[in-house]
Protein backbone atom coordinates (compact mmCIF):
# COMPACT_ATOMS: atom_id res chain seq x y z
CA UNK A 1 0.00 0.00 0.00
CA UNK A 2 1.38 3.39 -0.97
CA UNK A 3 1.51 5.71 2.02
CA UNK A 4 1.72 8.67 -0.33
CA UNK A 5 -1.59 7.79 -1.93
CA UNK A 6 -3.09 7.12 1.48
CA UNK A 7 -2.01 10.58 2.64
CA UNK A 8 -3.63 12.09 -0.45
CA UNK A 9 -6.85 10.25 0.31
CA UNK A 10 -6.88 11.61 3.85
CA UNK A 11 -6.20 15.16 2.74
CA UNK A 12 -8.85 14.88 0.08
CA UNK A 13 -11.38 13.60 2.60
CA UNK A 14 -10.90 16.66 4.76
CA UNK A 15 -11.26 19.07 1.88
CA UNK A 16 -14.25 21.33 1.27
CA UNK A 17 -14.53 22.39 4.87
CA UNK A 18 -17.52 24.60 5.67
CA UNK A 19 -16.86 28.06 7.07
CA UNK A 20 -15.48 27.90 10.60
CA UNK A 21 -18.00 28.53 13.34
CA UNK A 22 -15.50 30.21 15.66
CA UNK A 23 -12.96 32.99 15.41
CA UNK A 24 -10.14 34.35 17.49
CA UNK A 25 -12.47 36.62 19.46
CA UNK A 26 -14.55 33.61 20.46
CA UNK A 27 -11.42 31.79 21.55
CA UNK A 28 -10.34 34.77 23.67
CA UNK A 29 -13.70 35.11 25.37
CA UNK A 30 -13.89 31.36 26.03
CA UNK A 31 -10.38 31.49 27.44
CA UNK A 32 -11.29 34.40 29.74
CA UNK A 33 -14.40 32.56 30.86
CA UNK A 34 -12.45 29.39 31.60
CA UNK A 35 -9.84 31.37 33.53
CA UNK A 36 -12.51 33.16 35.58
CA UNK A 37 -14.21 29.86 36.29
CA UNK A 38 -10.94 28.37 37.38
CA UNK A 39 -10.26 31.28 39.71
CA UNK A 40 -13.71 30.95 41.20
CA UNK A 41 -13.12 27.27 41.83
CA UNK A 42 -9.80 28.01 43.49
CA UNK A 43 -11.38 30.73 45.64
CA UNK A 44 -14.24 28.46 46.65
CA UNK A 45 -11.82 25.67 47.43
CA UNK A 46 -9.70 27.98 49.56
CA UNK A 47 -12.75 29.31 51.39
CA UNK A 48 -13.95 25.78 52.04
CA UNK A 49 -10.53 24.79 53.35
CA UNK A 50 -10.47 27.82 55.67
CA UNK A 51 -13.96 26.99 56.95
CA UNK A 52 -12.96 23.39 57.60
CA UNK A 53 -9.80 24.43 59.42
CA UNK A 54 -11.68 26.98 61.56
CA UNK A 55 -14.36 24.42 62.26
CA UNK A 56 -11.75 21.95 63.39
CA UNK A 57 -10.10 24.52 65.64
CA UNK A 58 -13.44 25.51 67.16
CA UNK A 59 -14.43 21.89 67.65
CA UNK A 60 -11.18 21.01 69.40
CA UNK A 61 -11.33 24.10 71.60
CA UNK A 62 -14.96 23.55 72.56
CA UNK A 63 -14.70 19.84 73.32
CA UNK A 64 -12.75 20.01 76.60
CA UNK A 65 -14.89 22.92 77.80
CA UNK A 66 -18.11 21.08 77.18
CA UNK A 67 -16.66 18.06 78.90
CA UNK A 68 -15.85 20.21 81.93
CA UNK A 69 -19.35 21.65 81.94
CA UNK A 70 -20.82 18.21 81.86
CA UNK A 71 -18.82 17.23 84.88
CA UNK A 72 -19.55 20.45 86.70
CA UNK A 73 -23.22 19.94 86.06
CA UNK A 74 -23.16 17.37 88.75
CA UNK A 75 -21.42 14.09 88.70
CA UNK A 76 -22.41 12.22 91.80
CA UNK A 77 -19.10 10.44 91.88
CA UNK A 78 -16.77 13.41 91.74
CA UNK A 79 -18.29 16.62 92.84
CA UNK A 80 -15.24 18.40 94.18
CA UNK A 81 -12.92 18.59 91.21
CA UNK A 82 -15.15 20.57 88.86
CA UNK A 83 -15.83 23.15 91.52
CA UNK A 84 -12.19 24.02 91.68
CA UNK A 85 -11.42 23.87 88.01
CA UNK A 86 -14.31 26.15 87.20
CA UNK A 87 -12.79 28.83 89.35
CA UNK A 88 -9.42 28.44 87.80
CA UNK A 89 -7.65 26.87 90.74
CA UNK A 90 -5.09 24.51 89.24
CA UNK A 91 -5.87 20.89 89.67
CA UNK A 92 -3.52 17.95 89.68
CA UNK A 93 -4.07 14.27 89.86
CA UNK A 94 -4.26 13.04 93.45
CA UNK A 95 -0.89 11.37 93.24
CA UNK A 96 0.70 14.67 92.19
CA UNK A 97 -0.24 16.44 95.43
CA UNK A 98 3.03 16.82 97.26
CA UNK A 99 2.95 14.44 100.18
CA UNK A 100 5.88 16.13 101.87
CA UNK A 101 3.84 19.26 102.44
CA UNK A 102 0.52 17.68 103.15
CA UNK A 103 1.47 14.57 104.96
CA UNK A 104 -0.01 12.22 102.48
CA UNK A 105 -3.50 11.96 101.15
CA UNK A 106 -5.80 12.62 104.05
CA UNK A 107 -9.04 10.77 104.32
CA UNK A 108 -10.73 14.02 105.43
CA UNK A 109 -10.05 15.65 102.10
CA UNK A 110 -12.38 13.25 100.37
CA UNK A 111 -15.72 15.00 100.02
CA UNK A 112 -18.80 13.62 101.63
CA UNK A 113 -21.27 11.83 99.46
CA UNK A 114 -22.87 14.51 97.30
CA UNK A 115 -26.24 12.75 96.86
CA UNK A 116 -27.09 13.70 100.45
CA UNK A 117 -27.75 17.16 99.09
CA UNK A 118 -30.60 15.97 97.01
CA UNK A 119 -28.74 16.07 93.73
CA UNK A 120 -28.40 19.82 93.59
CA UNK A 121 -26.20 21.14 90.86
CA UNK A 122 -22.73 21.69 92.18
CA UNK A 123 -22.24 24.48 89.63
CA UNK A 124 -24.77 26.73 91.31
CA UNK A 125 -23.27 29.78 92.94
CA UNK A 126 -26.21 30.36 95.18
CA UNK A 127 -25.84 27.84 97.95
CA UNK A 128 -28.39 29.29 100.30
CA UNK A 129 -30.94 26.73 99.19
CA UNK A 130 -28.94 24.02 100.89
CA UNK A 131 -30.60 24.94 104.10
CA UNK A 132 -32.89 21.96 104.16
CA UNK A 133 -30.08 19.53 104.81
CA UNK A 134 -29.20 18.79 108.41
CA UNK A 135 -25.47 19.42 108.11
CA UNK A 136 -25.82 22.45 105.86
CA UNK A 137 -22.36 22.50 104.24
CA UNK A 138 -21.69 18.93 103.24
CA UNK A 139 -20.65 20.10 99.81
CA UNK A 140 -17.65 22.16 98.86
CA UNK A 141 -18.51 25.79 98.25
CA UNK A 142 -16.35 26.98 95.43
CA UNK A 143 -16.30 30.65 96.37
CA UNK A 144 -15.21 29.92 99.91
CA UNK A 145 -12.67 27.35 98.71
CA UNK A 146 -11.10 29.84 96.33
CA UNK A 147 -11.08 32.59 98.96
CA UNK A 148 -9.43 30.30 101.48
CA UNK A 149 -6.87 29.18 98.90
CA UNK A 150 -6.02 32.82 98.27
CA UNK A 151 -5.32 33.50 101.93
CA UNK A 152 -3.43 30.37 102.93
CA UNK A 153 -0.49 28.56 101.35
CA UNK A 154 -2.58 25.93 99.62
CA UNK A 155 -0.55 23.53 97.54
CA UNK A 156 -1.08 23.80 93.82
CA UNK A 157 -3.71 21.33 92.74
CA UNK A 158 -4.90 20.49 96.22
CA UNK A 159 -8.53 19.47 96.16
CA UNK A 160 -10.84 21.27 98.60
CA UNK A 161 -13.06 19.23 100.90
CA UNK A 162 -16.33 19.99 102.63
CA UNK A 163 -16.02 21.88 105.90
CA UNK A 164 -14.88 19.52 108.66
CA UNK A 165 -17.60 20.75 111.03
CA UNK A 166 -21.31 20.35 111.55
CA UNK A 167 -22.97 23.35 109.96
CA UNK A 168 -26.37 24.89 110.70
CA UNK A 169 -28.96 24.84 107.90
CA UNK A 170 -28.29 27.23 105.03
CA UNK A 171 -24.57 27.34 105.62
CA UNK A 172 -21.82 27.11 103.06
CA UNK A 173 -18.39 25.77 103.68
CA UNK A 174 -15.11 24.42 102.41
CA UNK A 175 -11.86 23.16 103.89
CA UNK A 176 -8.30 22.25 103.02
CA UNK A 177 -5.91 19.88 104.66
CA UNK A 178 -2.84 22.04 105.14
CA UNK A 179 0.58 21.93 106.72
CA UNK A 180 1.77 24.79 108.89
CA UNK A 181 5.44 24.16 109.35
CA UNK A 182 5.56 20.79 111.04
CA UNK A 183 1.90 20.76 111.92
CA UNK A 184 -0.82 19.33 109.76
CA UNK A 185 -4.49 20.09 110.15
CA UNK A 186 -7.75 20.91 108.43
CA UNK A 187 -8.68 24.55 108.03
CA UNK A 188 -12.39 25.10 107.31
CA UNK A 189 -14.32 28.19 106.45
CA UNK A 190 -18.07 28.33 107.01
CA UNK A 191 -20.50 31.11 106.16
CA UNK A 192 -23.67 30.91 108.23
CA UNK A 193 -26.95 32.71 107.55
CA UNK A 194 -28.10 35.58 109.81
CA UNK A 195 -29.43 34.43 113.15
CA UNK A 196 -28.09 30.91 112.90
CA UNK A 197 -25.95 29.23 115.52
CA UNK A 198 -22.26 28.86 114.79
CA UNK A 199 -21.09 25.50 113.48
CA UNK A 200 -20.34 22.85 116.05
CA UNK A 201 -16.91 21.25 115.97
CA UNK A 202 -14.82 18.62 117.64
CA UNK A 203 -12.71 19.16 120.69
CA UNK A 204 -9.33 20.61 119.88
CA UNK A 205 -10.62 22.70 117.01
CA UNK A 206 -10.03 26.40 117.20
CA UNK A 207 -12.58 28.78 115.76
CA UNK A 208 -12.62 32.47 114.89
CA UNK A 209 -15.64 34.40 113.70
CA UNK A 210 -16.04 37.64 111.75
CA UNK A 211 -19.09 39.45 110.48
CA UNK A 212 -19.81 39.21 106.82
CA UNK A 213 -22.28 41.22 104.77
CA UNK A 214 -26.00 40.91 105.27
CA UNK A 215 -25.75 39.86 108.90
CA UNK A 216 -24.07 36.61 108.01
CA UNK A 217 -21.13 35.32 109.96
CA UNK A 218 -17.96 33.84 108.64
CA UNK A 219 -16.25 31.19 110.75
CA UNK A 220 -12.72 29.95 110.26
CA UNK A 221 -11.94 26.72 112.06
CA UNK A 222 -8.63 24.94 112.35
CA UNK A 223 -8.49 21.37 113.53
CA UNK A 224 -5.19 19.58 114.09
CA UNK A 225 -4.70 16.09 112.80
CA UNK A 226 -5.34 13.28 115.26
CA UNK A 227 -2.62 13.06 117.87
CA UNK A 228 -1.34 16.57 117.33
CA UNK A 229 -1.99 19.09 120.11
CA UNK A 230 -0.90 22.09 118.05
CA UNK A 231 -3.52 23.90 115.97
CA UNK A 232 -2.19 24.96 112.57
CA UNK A 233 -2.36 28.65 111.72
CA UNK A 234 -3.68 29.32 115.20
CA UNK A 235 -2.26 32.83 115.39
CA UNK A 236 -3.45 33.79 111.98
CA UNK A 237 -7.04 32.72 112.37
CA UNK A 238 -8.45 36.08 113.62
CA UNK A 239 -6.89 38.07 110.82
CA UNK A 240 -7.78 35.37 108.33
CA UNK A 241 -11.42 35.44 109.41
CA UNK A 242 -11.47 39.21 109.09
CA UNK A 243 -10.01 39.20 105.62
CA UNK A 244 -12.32 36.50 104.40
CA UNK A 245 -15.35 38.19 105.91
CA UNK A 246 -14.73 41.29 103.83
CA UNK A 247 -15.20 39.19 100.73
CA UNK A 248 -18.69 37.96 101.61
CA UNK B 1 -1.90 38.44 27.91
CA UNK B 2 -0.52 41.73 26.71
CA UNK B 3 -1.13 43.23 23.32
CA UNK B 4 1.89 41.65 21.72
CA UNK B 5 0.99 38.17 22.94
CA UNK B 6 -2.55 38.61 21.69
CA UNK B 7 -1.23 39.66 18.31
CA UNK B 8 1.05 36.64 18.10
CA UNK B 9 -1.75 34.34 19.09
CA UNK B 10 -4.06 35.86 16.48
CA UNK B 11 -1.44 35.29 13.80
CA UNK B 12 -0.92 31.70 14.84
CA UNK B 13 -4.66 31.14 15.00
CA UNK B 14 -5.19 32.49 11.51
CA UNK B 15 -2.41 30.35 10.14
CA UNK B 16 -3.43 27.08 11.77
CA UNK B 17 -7.19 27.16 12.22
CA UNK B 18 -8.14 25.35 9.01
CA UNK B 19 -5.51 22.66 9.45
CA UNK B 20 -6.64 21.98 12.98
CA UNK B 21 -10.27 21.86 11.86
CA UNK B 22 -9.45 19.30 9.18
CA UNK B 23 -7.61 17.11 11.62
CA UNK B 24 -10.50 17.37 14.04
CA UNK B 25 -12.93 16.48 11.27
CA UNK B 26 -11.15 13.26 10.40
CA UNK B 27 -10.87 12.41 14.07
CA UNK B 28 -14.60 12.75 14.74
CA UNK B 29 -16.26 12.66 11.29
CA UNK B 30 -18.48 15.69 11.87
CA UNK B 31 -17.71 19.31 11.05
CA UNK B 32 -19.75 20.79 13.91
CA UNK B 33 -18.06 18.67 16.50
CA UNK B 34 -14.75 19.24 14.75
CA UNK B 35 -15.16 22.99 15.28
CA UNK B 36 -15.92 22.40 18.95
CA UNK B 37 -12.80 20.29 19.38
CA UNK B 38 -10.63 22.75 17.45
CA UNK B 39 -11.90 25.65 19.52
CA UNK B 40 -11.24 23.70 22.71
CA UNK B 41 -7.66 23.13 21.61
CA UNK B 42 -7.14 26.80 20.74
CA UNK B 43 -8.67 27.92 24.05
CA UNK B 44 -6.27 25.64 25.90
CA UNK B 45 -3.39 27.13 23.93
CA UNK B 46 -4.57 30.69 24.59
CA UNK B 47 -4.68 30.07 28.33
CA UNK B 48 -1.13 28.77 28.31
CA UNK B 49 0.27 31.02 25.63
CA UNK B 50 2.68 32.87 27.90
CA UNK B 51 3.89 29.63 29.44
CA UNK B 52 4.74 28.01 26.12
CA UNK B 53 8.27 29.26 25.67
CA UNK B 54 9.11 27.18 22.64
CA UNK B 55 6.91 28.61 19.95
CA UNK B 56 8.06 25.84 17.67
CA UNK B 57 6.19 23.40 19.89
CA UNK B 58 2.84 25.14 19.45
CA UNK B 59 1.66 22.70 16.81
CA UNK B 60 2.50 19.75 19.03
CA UNK B 61 0.63 21.31 21.95
CA UNK B 62 -2.51 21.97 19.89
CA UNK B 63 -2.33 18.50 18.35
CA UNK B 64 -2.05 16.88 21.74
CA UNK B 65 -4.96 18.91 23.13
CA UNK B 66 -7.09 18.04 20.14
CA UNK B 67 -6.44 14.31 20.22
CA UNK B 68 -7.06 14.13 23.95
CA UNK B 69 -10.30 16.06 23.63
CA UNK B 70 -11.59 13.74 20.91
CA UNK B 71 -10.57 10.53 22.69
CA UNK B 72 -11.95 11.74 26.03
CA UNK B 73 -15.19 12.67 24.35
CA UNK B 74 -15.48 9.26 22.70
CA UNK B 75 -15.23 7.63 26.15
CA UNK B 76 -18.20 9.45 27.59
CA UNK B 77 -21.25 7.22 27.78
CA UNK B 78 -23.59 9.61 25.99
CA UNK B 79 -21.04 10.15 23.23
CA UNK B 80 -19.77 6.61 22.99
CA UNK B 81 -19.48 5.65 19.39
CA UNK B 82 -21.45 2.70 18.09
CA UNK B 83 -20.25 0.65 15.20
CA UNK B 84 -22.66 -0.36 12.49
CA UNK B 85 -22.37 -3.15 9.95
CA UNK B 86 -23.38 -1.14 6.93
CA UNK B 87 -21.27 1.61 5.43
CA UNK B 88 -23.46 4.60 4.52
CA UNK B 89 -24.54 4.54 0.91
CA UNK B 90 -22.25 6.30 -1.50
CA UNK B 91 -23.84 9.13 -3.48
CA UNK B 92 -25.11 8.01 -6.85
CA UNK B 93 -23.87 9.68 -9.98
CA UNK B 94 -21.47 9.34 -12.81
CA UNK B 95 -18.16 10.88 -13.57
CA UNK B 96 -14.98 11.80 -11.77
CA UNK B 97 -16.54 14.26 -9.33
CA UNK B 98 -19.05 11.71 -8.16
CA UNK B 99 -16.29 9.16 -7.65
CA UNK B 100 -14.22 11.65 -5.69
CA UNK B 101 -17.10 12.56 -3.40
CA UNK B 102 -17.92 8.90 -2.92
CA UNK B 103 -14.33 8.13 -2.02
CA UNK B 104 -14.16 10.95 0.51
CA UNK B 105 -17.40 10.01 2.19
CA UNK B 106 -16.45 6.36 2.22
CA UNK B 107 -13.15 7.14 3.87
CA UNK B 108 -14.73 9.37 6.52
CA UNK B 109 -17.40 6.76 7.20
CA UNK B 110 -14.78 4.03 7.35
CA UNK B 111 -12.64 6.05 9.75
CA UNK B 112 -15.59 6.43 12.07
CA UNK B 113 -15.66 2.66 12.40
CA UNK B 114 -12.04 2.51 13.44
CA UNK B 115 -11.50 2.65 17.23
CA UNK B 116 -10.71 6.23 18.37
CA UNK B 117 -7.09 5.69 19.33
CA UNK B 118 -6.21 3.79 16.15
CA UNK B 119 -8.07 6.45 14.18
CA UNK B 120 -5.99 9.15 15.85
CA UNK B 121 -2.80 7.35 14.87
CA UNK B 122 -3.92 7.08 11.25
CA UNK B 123 -4.92 10.76 11.07
CA UNK B 124 -1.67 11.92 12.64
CA UNK B 125 0.42 9.70 10.41
CA UNK B 126 -1.33 10.22 7.06
CA UNK B 127 -3.10 13.57 7.29
CA UNK B 128 -0.62 15.44 9.47
CA UNK B 129 2.33 13.55 8.00
CA UNK B 130 3.93 12.89 11.37
CA UNK B 131 6.58 10.27 11.76
CA UNK B 132 6.31 7.55 14.38
CA UNK B 133 8.18 9.53 17.04
CA UNK B 134 6.07 12.68 16.63
CA UNK B 135 2.85 10.67 16.67
CA UNK B 136 3.99 8.91 19.82
CA UNK B 137 4.62 12.28 21.49
CA UNK B 138 1.24 13.62 20.45
CA UNK B 139 -0.53 10.54 21.78
CA UNK B 140 1.60 10.17 24.87
CA UNK B 141 2.58 6.60 24.12
CA UNK B 142 5.61 4.64 22.91
CA UNK B 143 6.73 4.40 19.33
CA UNK B 144 6.05 0.69 19.37
CA UNK B 145 2.46 1.41 20.32
CA UNK B 146 2.15 3.84 17.42
CA UNK B 147 3.43 1.19 15.00
CA UNK B 148 1.07 -1.48 16.25
CA UNK B 149 -1.87 0.94 16.35
CA UNK B 150 -1.10 2.02 12.80
CA UNK B 151 -1.14 -1.55 11.61
CA UNK B 152 -4.34 -2.39 13.42
CA UNK B 153 -5.95 0.87 12.34
CA UNK B 154 -5.25 0.18 8.69
CA UNK B 155 -6.64 -3.33 9.07
CA UNK B 156 -9.76 -1.94 10.69
CA UNK B 157 -10.11 0.67 7.97
CA UNK B 158 -9.75 -1.95 5.23
CA UNK B 159 -12.29 -4.16 6.94
CA UNK B 160 -14.68 -1.23 7.19
CA UNK B 161 -14.32 -0.17 3.58
CA UNK B 162 -13.95 -3.51 1.84
CA UNK B 163 -13.15 -2.87 -1.79
CA UNK B 164 -14.54 0.64 -1.79
CA UNK B 165 -11.13 2.27 -2.03
CA UNK B 166 -8.50 0.55 -4.10
CA UNK B 167 -5.59 2.30 -2.42
CA UNK B 168 -6.34 0.58 0.85
CA UNK B 169 -5.99 -2.92 -0.52
CA UNK B 170 -2.98 -4.61 1.00
CA UNK B 171 -0.09 -5.11 -1.36
CA UNK B 172 0.23 -8.78 -2.14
Amino acid sequence: MDEQKLAELFRDAARDAPPASFDVAGVRSASALATARRRTQVALGSALAVVLVLGGVVATSVSPRSEGNTTAAGSAEDASSPNVSTFGVPELAPNEASPDRNGGLPPKSIPEDPPTQGGELSGSADRSTVGGAPTGCAEVDRELAVALADELPVARGLTPAPAAVSCPPGSRGASYLLRDGGVTGTVSVVLTPPGELPPSFDEGTRSETASASGGRELHVLSRPEAGSPVVPFADELPALAGRLATRF
Amino acid sequence: MDQRDEQEFAEYFAARREAVRRTAFLLCGDWHRADDFAQTAFVALHRRWRKVRDKGALDAYVRRSLVRAVIDESRRPWRRERFVDQVPEAPSGDGEVADSVATREALVAGLKRVPPRQRAVLVLRFLEGLDVAAAAEALGCSEGTVKSQTSRGLEALRAALGDTIDDLRPAS
